[in-house]
């Protein structure tokens, strides 16, 4: 296992009555591994990647839990081993290209930077590797583009910089939280076949933090549902897609299918979680909701429902028995 | 139980929905609750503004007779001592807001309005117009505030009213710019749009979403404001170009004991200049607070 | 069966430019746009940002004065309306924008703002907008005491509801839908659609639904066009324009599409449909073909000369002449993601 992560908690605000972002998230991802994590904004998704690079956000702060790379334990580094650790063990593309570039410096500089900052080479080796790392990328026309100051380039070029940047150090794992969000369709399958092809090419896994099921469909090998800051469904992609077994799932599902199925959709925007509610963390928003199953009663384990297939649902049966089978070989 | 707990759960949803929205007034004392400097800002205005309307009639002592108790150091006769003259201190630090504060409010308010209006003007009419009142505002502001004030007031005249409207004339920019910079964001705004589309008029566009909108920032401008306006009326005084001792005011007083520091005498010139920077303080803090109020889009 | 009835809608030849300032040059927003929308029906516009489907809105409404071209609702031209006619005009027309927490105004109460159209139009006395807007309140799902809450206080989706009855307050035929949905946060964007196919059903009414979201405007939408830098590049029915594009741009648009389906995986470079580099900015456009640097089908004839919208079968516009003429042929059904019970039980 590349990164293995275990029962990771993140809890935000006082600490009195603190908001419960993240609650004992386990999940894993091996070498080469394209992984998804899916989930409505609020879901603690974010949190939980970040957290593995040892970074929470305001007011945030990890209150259990481990987080092991390359069967190191990374919760208690110093403040110095982190600094070491980010961006050359592990590479952070975020959302917002245009925000995450210094728009005053170069683009070829930055990313030059990060190499040097990591890696002991001089200011002509760094150029090299940064014109490298831009071909890499997808970016034509490299020599110019280096020069280029961010205002300069469109949007999937800012985004393939910040790609560049990431695998400067040529990191083991590249966490990319909503890596295309703000793009346009085209763009978007294009930055996510470059980001498919490099991670490949330089042999990384990928963690890919999103809403979007069709882009875990059309890119990676595995997935994690997350809801209310916890795992709530993990599966291979094949299998989750022919038979999505929790609630959560079938509600960012039913937003892609065609009939919009009022049954299928959770009720009312994310509660916070402050008082976590009893029995499933999701049942006062879920369709599925049961008193005889327990759901108001019980807190679900992860069902294992087969080959690795698993759901935090006490009703996974049902849930999975909601969609008609969407193909006939599953 | 737990089940009726659950039921309860679902069913005040949407009301926990429509109830996330607080009231302005229900927010402040929510930041008066939760935050020491709030109410330390408050207080400070409260009394301000209680002394401006009481402060001459609760003075223990007359304000302007003079005794033969002189340089009399703080005391539990005389709270913050005696100056030169043998007035009592403490009597006029806490007569003084009824000039200080009077000017600074009477101005601001004055600028507020004229500030507004112009930039109203100047964001509804960007031609000739609106240039005009650009660089009208630019060569106000190039100027040395404090420098253009004695002018004026040296050559109109050092009437209360003269200070008043001088102080008021130099803050015109600041709001000036500030409305019709908020009134230019303003009309992109969908929301606007959305009204237009309504088939709503210009005038009750303009009045009706347009206008409250950008009086929000200007409010909490006009917090910050008054504490300026109070340093440059109290600065006229300091310099013998405001209100004229033995008028009680904190600039004159604070001109007055200027040379018995170096005396020992420290308490004629640090109480006045304690209360005026408190007050100052105390603006700066209500003006947060109104931006935090007035301002916050959850 | 039933004869074509008349569009309610037509725009015809819509051109907006915005000059740059302080220089010569122009931005081409829309560049002659021709459509029309029938009663009842909902009109898909789809298009990258830069593509002028916005501005296009914009126009609809005269929120935006088109530089030249006509709009013509229900027999009259719009773009020939003084101000007065124009804002009776606009009980008729109405438009729900991208972004609910923007579109109302944050210092007034819900109520007030949905009621504000019916006033404004003397629609009816202030006791029976009170009702109308609890009334209105109940057709987009929500409680009556929503009224009395500031757009703050409410969550992203209930906010586009409201916006949503904010604009049939007043009985609209047309409502201009600029990515309702696209500034929700993921899961309440199926309950804002609920609602208008709901609404459209009870009230007949027609959409023109903006989006770059291709699966959103497949679920919804009857007709489709496809705007690039300004043009309708191609027009038809939805399943034409799913299931058999011809334009070089509807191809590589629909080949980006990534559907939540692992069996129809996206490979890299899909089959040569794939377009150079991104949208240009729509600024002093060349006399050609406005895809031609970055078509991959692309021959000199697309540099010289200007693209016309042609009819390759009836209702499906092809604004590219090698479609026209049948060079640009179709690879067959599997060549491009399909309805997925296409393929059938094996």
């Amino acid at each position: 296992m590349l990164l293995e992560v275990k029962d990771l908690s993140i809890e935000y605000g006082s600490v009195g009555a603190p908001n419960h972002g993240v609650c004992a998230v386990s999940f894993s991802i091996s070498e080469g591994e394209i992984v998804g994590i899916v989930g409505e904004s609020g879901s603690g998704k974010s949190s939980a990647m970040l957290a593995v690079l040892g970074l929470t956000r305001e007011g945030g702060r990890i209150v259990n839990g481990s987080v092991r790379f390359e069967g190191q334990e990374l919760l208690g580094l110093t403040r110095e081993e982190w600094r070491a650790f980010r961006g050359s063990s592990i590479g952070l593309v975020t959302q917002s290209p245009r925000a995450a570039l210094n728009p005053v410096r170069r683009v070829g500089e930055q990313i030059a930077e990060v190499y040097r900052s990591h890696r002991k080479a001089t200011k002509a080796q760094a150029r090299e590797r940064a014109l490298e790392l831009l071909r890499l990328v997808g970016i034509n026309d490299p020599e110019r583009r280096h020069d280029a100051y961010p205002h300069e380039l469109s949007g999937g070029m800012a985004q393939r910089i910040l790609i560049a940047i990431a695998l400067s150090c040529t990191p083991k794992l590249l966490i990319a939280d909503e890596p295309t969000s703000g793009l346009d369709a085209t763009v978007q399958a294009q930055v996510l076949d470059d980001l498919r092809r490099v991670t490949r090419e330089v042999g990384s896994s990928l963690a890919l933090v999103t809403h979007d099921l069709g882009i875990v469909a059309n890119y990676c090998d595995r997935v994690y549902v997350m809801e209310s800051g916890e795992i709530v469904e993990e599966s291979d992609v094949e299998s989750f897609f022919a038979r999505p077994a929790h609630p959560a799932s079938l509600a960012l599902l039913s937003k892609q299918q065609d009939s919009q199925d009022e049954a299928l959709r959770l009720r009312g925007a994310p509660l916070d979680r402050i008082v976590l509610p009893s029995g499933c963390f999701l049942h006062p928003r879920c369709p599925f909701a049961d008193q005889a199953s327990g759901c108001m009663t019980e807190h679900p384990p992860l069902y294992d429902i087969g080959a690795g297939h698993r759901s935090r649902c006490h009703r996974h049966q049902t849930v999975r028995d909601a969609l008609p089978s969407r193909y006939a070989s599953a | 139980m737990s089940h009726l707990e659950a039921e309860r759960e679902v069913e005040a949803f949407p009301r926990a929905a429509v109830g996330r929205h607080i009231r302005r007034r229900d927010h402040f004392v929510l930041l008066l609750k939760q935050s020491w400097l709030a109410r330390i800002g408050v207080s400070i205005v409260t009394i301000a503004l209680f002394l401006t309307v009481f402060g001459p009639y609760i003075a223990p002592y007359d304000l302007i007779a003079a005794t033969p108790d002189i340089y009399e150091s703080p005391s539990t006769t005389h709270f913050f001592g005696t100056d030169g003259s043998g007035f009592d201190i403490f009597s006029r630090v806490i007569a003084a807001p009824r000039y200080d504060v009077t000017i600074a409010l009477v101005a601001t308010i004055l600028s507020l309005v004229l500030g507004s209006m112009l930039g109203l003007i100047g964001a509804f009419f960007r031609g000739w117009t609106g240039e005009l009142l650009m660089r009208g505002s630019d060569s106000v502001q190039a100027f040395p505030l404090f420098v253009l004030a004695i002018i004026f007031v040296i050559g109109a005249g050092r009437s209360l009213i003269n200070i008043v409207i001088i102080i008021a004339l130099l803050s015109v920019p600041i709001f000036l710019r500030l409305i019709r910079s908020e009134v230019l964001s303003l009309r992109e705004r969908a929301f606007v749009e959305s009204a237009t589309a309504n088939g709503s008029s210009r005038m009750r566009i303009a009045f009706r979403h347009v206008l409250p909108n950008a009086m929000v920032p200007g409010f909490a401008q006009a917090s910050i404001t008054m504490g300026y306006a109070i340093i440059i009326a109290a600065g006229l005084s300091f310099l013998g170009a405001g209100v004229q001792p033995p008028t009680p005011e904190w600039g004159s007083m604070i001109a007055g004991g200027a040379n018995d520091i170096i005396n020992g005498r420290w308490w004629i010139s640090i109480f006045p200049g304690a209360a005026m920077a408190l007050t100052v303080f105390g603006f700066a803090i209500v003006g947060e607070m109104i931006q935090t109020v007035l301002l916050r889009r959850t | 069966m039933q004869a074509p009835s008349k569009p309610i809608l037509e725009v015809r030849n819509l051109v907006k430019h915005f000059p740059l300032r302080g220089t010569s040059h122009v931005v081409h927003a829309c560049e002659g746009v021709s459509l029309n929308v029938l009663p009842g029906e909902t009109l898909g516009i789809v298009g990258e940002s830069g593509s002028g489907k916005t501005t296009l809105g914009r126009c609809i409404l005269r929120l935006i004065e088109p530089t030249s071209g006509e709009i013509i609702f229900e027999d009259v031209d719009i773009t020939k309306l003084g101000r007065r006619q124009l804002r009776r005009l606009r009980s008729d027309i109405q438009i729900v924008f991208q972004e609910p927490l923007d579109s109302f105004n944050p210092q007034l109460n819900i109520g007030y703002q949905i009621a504000e159209p019916l006033l404004v139009h003397r629609y009816c006395n202030k006791a029976e907008a009170k009702r109308r807007v609890g009334e209105l309140l109940g057709l987009v799902g929500l409680p009556e005491d929503f009224e009395n809450a500031y757009p703050s206080g409410v969550s992203g989706g209930e906010l586009q509801r409201c916006s949503i009855a904010r604009a049939i307050a007043t009985n609209p035929k047309l409502i201009v839908l600029d990515e309702p949905t696209s500034a929700l946060p993921p899961g309440t964007e199926d309950e804002v659609i609920a609602v208008l196919r709901d609404l459209q059903e009870k009230l007949g009414l027609s959409y023109v639904f903006i989006s770059h979201d291709l699966l959103l405007v497949r679920s919804l939408c009857r007709r489709i066009a496809v705007m690039y830098l300004g043009q309708i590049v191609e027009l038809g029915e939805r399943d034409t324009i799913f299931g058999n594009p011809r334009h070089p741009y509807t191809r590589a648009l629909m080949a980006s599409v990534l559907f939540p389906d692992p069996t129809q995986r996206r490979q890299a470079g899909q089959r040569g449909e794939q377009l150079e580099g991104e949208i240009p900015s729509p600024i002093d456009l060349p006399d050609a073909c406005y895809l031609a640097g970055r078509c991959p089908h692309v021959r000199d004839r697309c540099r010289e000369e200007l693209q016309e919208l042609t009819e390759v079968e009836p209702g499906h516009w092809v604004r590219c002449w090698r479609s026209a003429e049948g060079e640009l042929t179709y690879h067959g059904p599997d060549s491009l993601p399909m309805e997925r019970d296409q393929g059938g039980p094996s």
